[in-house]
């Protein structure tokens, strides 16, 4: 692996991270990014669940209900705008080590996640725990998640 | 047994573009499920790429693979439940998912579901899924919950 | 140890894996849901997790007593028929 020192740059807006890469839908409307300790970072990215967009629609055709695995695109959106590239390459979401949905989001209500990352160890991983707030207050969500950037193949190394 | 794309739309409440699985192409109840899910350039997370993007940002995005196996999962407890239980089960808690490979537009993914457990309104779910001879994601353990079917297919009232 | 102290020591992994916690930090008589923040679902996972382990079954209905791991000890002896 080259000697990159893997650091936070956040260098992306919700929208141009959306349109970068594939991605069911533009999961986040806004991010904020402050300082961490030891060299992390915090942020707070909020998004509102949209009845006409295209996934949900499909979920369910009768009611909208903003999926679990959506709440998780949210997490990797806001992760992805707030930390930046490394070496041109987008971080992934590698293991999701606990994933957590407590109460549901329909539509119209608002999502917002507060998460602390990193800091990047030496192998450019980094570790993400969020949690989700539904606009009334309501604990929606918790994700503890490691992401990553990929080596430059873009394949598993390890 | 295999399932055709039809008998899984009657299963699943879940619609276009989120009906996440192609076909089933073998059943345990009880036990284990195969299901199939190929993924295509037309599915609607492709369209908001900007031009130009290098190859990797077509990589198929993992809220939808596990979503995918989620529902393979589902279908495996819905032929594995006995006559008399309703309801669906929703996906609520996943734990150790690692996503190992990439996937990509005309790869066919094939999900390895095994049921572990069911206790009182709970499953417990836990597999792989492949793309030909490689491994792309395992699943250590997926549970969903289960909920009355009404509360999602007649809402509103 | 004691029958008693093993299960509980058992109890307690199972228990810690669920909340994310180490054993250790697991106490005896602390509230899953006042001092580790547990929810309805860790209950539940700790519920399916002590029903595949001893496999015995344990209605929902008792999982509103399970809120310590002396309570869990309780309620699980009584269903796997332990003499602790």
């Amino acid at each position: 692996m080259t000697a990159v020192a893997p650091a936070f740059a956040p260098d992306r807006t919700p929208a141009q991270t959306y349109a970068e890469a594939a991605a069911p839908l533009p999961a986040v409307a806004w991010v904020e990014v402050a300082a961490g300790p030891r060299g992390g970072i915090n942020l707070r990215a909020g998004t509102t669940v949209d009845p006409d967009d295209v996934y949900l629609t499909g979920h369910f055709p009768e009611l909208t209900v903003y999926p679990g695995v959506f709440t998780l695109e949210t997490v990797r959106q806001a992760v992805t705008a707030a930390v930046g590239h490394c070496a041109g390459r987008l971080p992934e979401l590698h293991r999701l080590r606990s994933a957590r949905f407590l109460a549901p989001l329909l539509a119209g209500d608002t999502l917002t996640v507060e998460a602390s990352l990193g800091p990047v160890s030496q192998d450019q991983s980094f570790e993400v725990t969020a949690r989700c707030v539904r606009g009334d207050g309501v604990r929606a969500a918790t994700v503890r998640a490691e992401f990553r950037w990929p080596v430059e193949d873009g394949d598993d190394s390890r | 047994m295999r399932l055709d794309h039809a008998a899984l739309r009657a299963l699943l409440p879940h619609r276009y573009p989120m009906l996440l699985l192609d076909r089933v192409e073998d059943v345990a109840p009880g036990e284990s499920l195969t299901g199939v899910k190929a993924v295509s350039g037309c599915e609607p997370c492709y369209r908001g790429i900007a031009e130009g993007q290098p190859a990797d940002r077509y990589a198929y995005p993992a809220s939808l693979l596990i979503e995918s196996f989620g529902q393979g999962a589902a279908v495996l407890w819905l032929l594995s439940r006995r006559p008399d239980t309703a309801g669906l089960p929703m996906f609520t808690a996943a734990r150790d998912v690692t996503l190992l490979r990439p996937v990509h537009p005309g790869d066919v993914i094939h999900h390895r579901v095994r049921l572990e457990q069911v206790v009182d309104g709970a499953a417990f779910a836990s597999g792989s899924s492949w793309v030909g001879e490689q491994r792309v994601a395992e699943f250590d353990s997926m549970m969903a919950v289960v909920r009355a079917a009404d509360a999602i297919a007649e809402p509103a009232k | 140890m004691s029958d008693r102290d093993q299960h509980m020591e058992q109890l307690r992994e199972i228990v810690a894996e669920v909340l994310e916690m180490e054993p250790e930090e697991v106490a005896d008589t602390a509230d899953f849901v006042e001092e580790y923040e547990a929810d309805s679902l860790r209950a539940i996972e700790i519920l399916a997790r002590i029903e595949k382990t001893y496999k015995v079954e344990i209605p929902q209905a008792e999982l509103n007593e399970m809120r310590s791991l002396k309570a869990v000890h309780e309620v699980v002896a009584r269903y796997a028929g332990w003499q602790d």
